[in-house]
């Protein structure tokens, strides 16, 4: 499985290395599972970036799932 | 409306094994049973035909598909030949010709202490049986299924105390009982990615908000999990003590037996 969560606004740096993030395919590892999501990604250090309506809604349902809550 | 896993959300998310976590399951079926080359065996609910496919790239020659659904079964023509439609509580099979028996996520749709029977029926005594299901995790009442606003391998699901017994009641030795929930929930967590959230998922599947929030109550009460068990087929036997000169047969019987083994797979500590 690889789903896309690409932002609309694909113009962000990466402050530390000021050069523009890229779409890379990042691997989000949970409680040994693997996802494998399309991400804002930077070509130089890997910092990744995840939005925050990804990260307290897909991301959170997917972590209380794993956890049985 | 469409049975769970033949709606477009299930099957794209399930591709074509339409099951939690593929063919793994059906490798450690494998592995358990170690089937040769002219084992016998029938993949009730075969589906697209995934795991005949499988069964045939370990070296297996003599695979017998069945499935209700026509289309699924013009797939599985495209991996194997030996196909029939038809109802797993009235197989088109004599008596006692099966080494073998796998179904894989299809028993909770069927009527299940008569497709147990036809099963035995069909089956060799000393013949396996491998189920994989999906079963209740919670400790509360038998009678939630009623709750499940589709017909789906969620709605009959049992605890698993009561699907041993139905093994036993029908002629079965219980070998193995395992948990996969681990894969039941990777499963879900994949349609969370895809769809937003497990009520999403619901409301493609249903098209009804109403029913999307039916569902998501109804897999709360009931907190589903993954099962797999492996049987023997109780068979007769000659029996010196019971049987002075060799002639009669004797059925031996192990009704309510415990299983052999209990073990929880790919169990991981949250921390």
């Amino acid at each position: 499985m690889s789903l896309s969560f690409l932002p609309k606004d694909m113009n962000w740096l990466c402050r530390p290395c000021g050069v523009p993030l890229e779409p890379g395919i990042v691997e989000l590892r949970y409680l040994g599972n693997v996802f494998k999501v399309e991400l804002l990604v930077c070509p130089k250090c890997s910092a990744v970036l995840i939005s925050e309506d990804l990260a307290l809604g897909r991301m959170l349902e997917v972590e209380q799932l794993l956890e049985d809550k | 409306m469409k049975p769970l896993y033949l709606t477009t959300p299930v099957r794209q998310g399930l591709g074509t094994c339409l099951r939690p976590g593929g063919l793994a399951l059906t490798k450690r079926i494998v592995q358990f049973i170690k089937p040769g080359p002219a084992t016998v065996v029938l993949d009730a609910g075969c589906g697209q035909g995934a795991t005949m496919g499988y069964l045939h790239d370990q070296g297996m020659r003599e695979i017998i598909g069945l499935d209700l659904d026509y289309n699924l079964l013009r797939e599985a023509k495209k991996r194997t030949s030996k196909l029939a439609r038809g109802e797993l509580a009235h197989l088109p099979l004599p008596d006692s010709c099966l080494d073998m028996v796998l179904c894989e996520c299809v028993w909770n749709l069927t009527q299940k202490r008569q497709v147990l029977e036809e099963f035995a029926r069909v089956m060799k005594p000393g013949a396996s049986i491998a189920v994989s299901d999906m079963y209740s995790r919670s400790t509360g009442s038998d009678d939630q299924g009623d709750r499940w606003p589709v017909h789906c391998c969620f709605s009959q699901a049992t605890d698993l105390d009561s699907v041993c017994k139905l093994f036993c009641d029908s002629g079965f030795s219980v070998q193995i009982v395992e948990d996969h929930t681990p894969l039941l929930k990777r499963t879900a967590a994949e349609f969370v990615f895809t769809h937003g959230s497990i009520k999403a998922f619901w409301q493609a599947v249903t098209g009804d908000s109403a029913l999307a929030e039916q569902a998501c109550r109804a897999a709360s009460g009931t907190r589903p999990g993954l099962f797999l068990l492996i049987a023997i087929r109780e068979g007769l036997v000659k029996s010196s003590e019971h049987c002075r000169d060799n002639t009669l047969l004797q059925q031996v019987t192990t009704l309510n037996r415990r299983p052999a083994i209990f073990c929880e797979a790919d169990r991981r500590d949250p921390s």
